[in-house]
């Protein structure tokens, strides 16, 4: 199978085998397999129908190119899919979701934040690339020589989404996961990506198979992939790594944020606890105060010093900010406030401060809230006595404070720009952690929030348990944080610093997005520069080899103009000699006519006049006539021999020979001769042509055993493979072995013209008619001892001619 | 054209040789010399054809037809097998006994001749004393004192 047709066909069925695990994972009720793992979102029905419907069509087309069923599935297929696909990323984009992407299948309520088995956008818009990729594949994938732009483009497109998705991925940040629209599933993703390798594979042009690199350039090509490979696993591997590290720094400085402002605002707190402390204190031994607090407490308040002491605290709740100051009787009747209205005091406060008093020391009263205006209220209760810090218990002074005067805003304070970071103050009340300020998402979270102690995944849980330092957990709203908790010392308050973990992620998704443009632009420039490599070793090669095509296309042009020439050469040659011949044939033998005829005629009318010398010398003349006579026919017959067309026909040789034997023999020698041609073999060839031969042939042993007593010609026949094998042996004189090469040739002799007659054609006819019909002939002879002559013939019709 | 006299006895045969060669039309005529009557002597195919036909020199006064014509193949202005189809081909002279004699042993000028419907084709072979007993043993055929056989 061709390489691009095996890679077409792998990523057919990976994202067949994909989108087909998933739905068997619906229908079977097991989520992981279309699911990666747990956590992640799972293959919606509605995906992995189109995944199967979009591979189905490609393999299609793979497998069975040109056919007219496979072009209207995979143009039906392509059409439906992109339409189907456009439809459901607008519904997806606008948060529809419609019931029928589950096919019908049983698909559970989604737990997280998206509805399951719905399709995702980016999903959609990847199966639209696929779709119309598919729509503009060539008919043959094999066959196509041209680039199919409207197929590669999409499917490039697809395969730099789903790579992209699929590296989100690795690196443990898949696309859309913390954004409002639902996340391609990993195994869509997967499967996309081996669907658009396909896609983008049947559209790559085919090159010329004839012009495949040899093994040594493939060799060469599949160590450049490996170098890739390499180079990629490098990167990538330095890409995880960097993110990594990056990761891991982002996630320190974040908890040293966390921790320093919590460093910060615990002392700051401790330090406006001691600055009350004091401010308190500046009552309580304060002699001159107590000079004046005697009188007004006593049972006749003296005005006098009524008036002064209003002034005091009047003065001192305005310039340091406290919400009231009144000044309480051990009764804890309201004897003067600041300011001086109206407002009933708290008796439930003014219940808690009188047990104050048993403690003769100053005390904080921690948030609570105001019972009047329902506000949230921090106390400082100032018992006083007669001598100061000692002696009987006046009264006491009640110092109220509103935290959001200048609490709050200075815990809400953070000290750097953040859109999430935030300081909680807690304390544990009972089983429960309380929220003490207001927080940064929850304005009425003062006193009203709390937890119950089991909820540890909390940060202020943790607090109020006592753990102090770096944390991660879920905050009040639900959210994942990073937190750092501790307690205030000297308070019953924990401090909790915290930020959403996605504030903390946010500059690694920044790095990340870098990271991976960085990958893939050093992907890029790596494939790049190897596949220039490979493309300059690549051209030398096909520059090499298309000079030599070159060169052999022009030699062959030449061989066959030169063929073409020597053709015509040849055949205005052998048109040559046919009128040479013929010309021969007629004007050669008529001067020979004249001669022997006139010679002749005077040996008969002139007989008388001529002696014996005389009638001697022209019985040479006319003898040498009619010799020449006869080489000019052995002449033809040998030249015809080379014109003329074969007509083969199967020849029954043992009946040939007898005939032609009996033909060519005297009868004298039919009487003299013992002959035997039995059981020959038959041979396959021109009827005329071999009798020829075996004319020429006993014509020899004839004349060659002549002159012994014993004349003896036998004919002996086998069929050795495709030939049959013929062998003419006599009794004749023989010849010399050294000589057989000379025997076949033209006018070649190996006895003298007065010792035995012929023209020596002979045997040359033989060979050439032997030859022609694509046989060998060969002689044996001993001197004295006789000759064999053996030749042969096809033994049958070769295959496709007709016996006629 | 010649009329050759006739020799010694004369047999009622009128022969027509169409011979250019000198030689060949002595050997021939001493290969006829006591078979035929009267020889006529043409020296190419235009010639024979006028005489044969009537035309020509021969306008004025159409000579009688001859019983045989002895047809040489290789001839001047036009050959033997030109003739010959010209003889066969005009119902006056279609019938006339035409004897080929060449030197030629060429299958398509044997099978030529035969289509075109020739009485007989005679080699003229190098050894005359052959030629001359092949022609007698023919002669009666040629000459319908024989019942023609193919």
């Amino acid at each position: 199978m061709k390489q691009g047709k095996r890679i077409v066909l792998a990523g057919v069925a990976a994202s067949a085998g994909a989108a087909a695990a998933a739905l068997a994972g619906w229908y079977f009720g097991i989520p992981i397999l279309a699911r990666l793992g747990a956590g992640y979102i799972p293959m919606a029905p509605s995906t992995a129908a189109l995944l199967l419907l979009f591979a189905g069509a490609l393999g299609a087309t793979c497998l069975f190119p040109g056919r007219k069923w496979a072009l209207r599935l995979r143009r039906a297929a392509a059409a439906f899919g992109t339409l189907a696909s456009l439809a459901l990323l607008v519904l997806s984009s606008l948060k529809i979701y419609i019931e029928f992407e589950h096919l019908g299948l049983p698909v559970p309520p989604g737990a997280g934040d998206f509805p399951l088995g719905h399709m995702s956008p980016a999903t959609a818009l990847c199966l639209m690339l696929a779709g119309l990729s598919l729509l503009a594949a060539p008919n043959d994938p094999e066959q196509s020589s041209e680039p199919t732009p409207w197929s590669l483009l999409p499917a490039c497109m697809l395969v730099a989404a789903s790579g992209v998705m699929a590296l989100a991925y690795i690196f443990g940040s898949p696309v859309l996961y913390s954004g409002g629209h639902i996340p391609p599933a990993a195994t869509t993703v997967a499967a996309l990506f081996a669907l658009s390798v396909a896609e983008a594979s049947a559209a790559w042009p085919r090159r010329d198979r004839s012009l495949a690199p040899d093994r040594a350039g493939r060799r060469e090509a599949g160590l450049l992939l490996l170098t890739f490979l390499g180079l990629s696993a490098g990167i990538l591997g330095a890409g995880q790594l960097s993110y990594r590290h990056y990761e891991q720094h982002s996630r320190t400085e974040a908890r040293r944020q966390l921790d320093a402002v919590a460093e910060l605002k615990v002392s700051e707190l401790v330090q406006w606890r001691e600055e009350r402390l004091a401010d308190a204190a500046g009552f309580f031994d304060n002699p001159a105060f107590l000079a004046l607090a005697r009188p007004a407490l006593s049972s006749a308040p003296d005005a006098e010093a009524l008036r002064l002491l209003q002034g005091w605290i009047e003065s001192h709740q305005r310039y340091e900010n406290y919400n009231r100051i009144a000044l309480l009787d051990p009764r804890g009747i309201e004897r003067l406030a600041a300011p001086a209205d109206a407002t009933a005091p708290d008796s439930a406060l003014v219940h808690d401060s009188r047990s104050v008093l048993a403690a003769r020391e100053i005390t904080f009263l921690d948030f609570y809230r105001h019972a009047p205006d329902g506000g949230i209220r921090l106390g400082l209760v100032v018992p006083i006595f007669d001598q100061p810090g000692a002696g009987q218990p006046l009264g006491f002074l009640l110092l109220s404070m509103d935290p959001a005067r200048r609490l709050y805003p200075s815990l809400l304070h953070w000290p750097i720009p953040s859109r999430s970071a935030e300081t909680q103050l807690v304390r544990r009340e009972g089983n429960e952690a309380l929220i003490l300020n207001e927080l940064r998402f929850d304005k009425d979270a003062a006193l009203a929030l709390r937890f119950s102690l089991d909820r540890t995944e909390s940060p202020a849980v943790a607090a109020v348990l006592g753990q102090s330092g770096p944390r991660e957990g879920v905050d009040y709203r639900g959210v994942s944080v990073a937190a750092d908790t501790r307690a205030v010392p000297g308070s019953p308050w924990f401090l909790v610093t915290q930020m959403d973990l996605a504030e903390v992620s946010a500059p690694l998704r920044e790095r990340l997005w870098l990271t991976v443009a960085l990958m893939a632009a050093l992907l890029l420039g790596a494939g790049g520069g190897l596949g220039f490599l490979w493309r300059r070793r690549a051209l030398g090669f096909y520059r090499e080899r298309l000079a030599a095509e070159d060169t052999i296309a022009r030699l062959n042009a030449g061989l066959e103009q030169r063929v073409a020439e020597r053709t015509v050469q040849l055949e205005g040659a052998v048109h040559e000699l046919e009128t040479f011949a013929y010309s021969v044939s007629h004007d050669l033998r008529a001067p020979l006519r004249a001669i022997e005829g006139f010679a002749g005629m005077l040996a008969q009318d002139y007989a008388a006049v001529l002696d014996a010398e005389g009638h001697r010398l022209l019985a040479v003349v006319r003898a040498n006539a009619r010799r020449m006579d006869a080489l000019i026919t052995d002449l033809l017959t040998l030249s015809r021999l080379t014109r003329s067309e074969l007509h083969s026909a199967r020849i029954d040789m043992s009946a040939l020979a007898g005939e032609v034997f009996r033909a060519v023999a005297s009868p004298q020698e039919l009487q003299a001769v013992s002959f035997a041609a039995d059981g020959l073999p038959e041979a396959w060839g021109d009827p005329s042509l071999v009798r020829q031969v075996w004319s020429n042939l006993f014509a020899n042993a004839l004349k060659f055993s002549r002159p012994k007593p014993q004349r003896r010609i036998l004919v002996e026949g086998r069929v050795a493979g495709a030939m049959a094998v013929y062998t003419v042996s006599d009794s004749g004189v023989g010849f010399d072995q050294a000589y057989v090469h000379k025997l076949f040739g033209a006018f070649e002799r190996l006895h003298r013209l007065d010792e035995f007659e012929g023209t020596g054609i002979g045997l040359a006819i033989v060979k050439r008619i032997v030859q022609r019909h694509g046989g060998q002939v060969l002689a044996r002879g001993t001197p004295g001892e006789g000759a064999a002559f053996t030749f042969s013939l096809p033994a049958r019709a070769p295959q496709g001619a007709t016996g006629a | 054209m010649n009329a050759a006299p006739p020799r010694a006895r004369a047999p009622a045969a009128t022969v027509l040789v169409v011979e250019d060669n000198p030689d060949d039309l002595e050997l021939t005529l001493a290969a006829l010399h006591d078979l035929a009557g009267k020889v006529l002597v043409a020296r190419d195919g235009v010639e024979a054809l006028d005489y044969l036909f009537g035309r020509g020199v021969w306008l004025a006064q159409p000579p009688p037809a001859p019983d045989l014509v002895l047809l040489d193949l290789k001839l001047p202005r036009l050959d033997g097998m030109q003739v010959l189809r010209a003889l066969r081909e005009d119902p006056r002279t279609g019938h006339l006994r035409v004897v080929v004699l060449t030197s030629s042993d060429e299958a398509r000028d044997q099978e030529g001749c035969r289509r075109l419907g020739v009485t007989d084709y005679v080699r003229k072979i190098v050894d005359f004393s052959l030629f001359r007993s092949e022609v007698r043993r023919l002669w009666p055929r040629w000459t319908g004192q024989a019942p023609e056989s193919r």
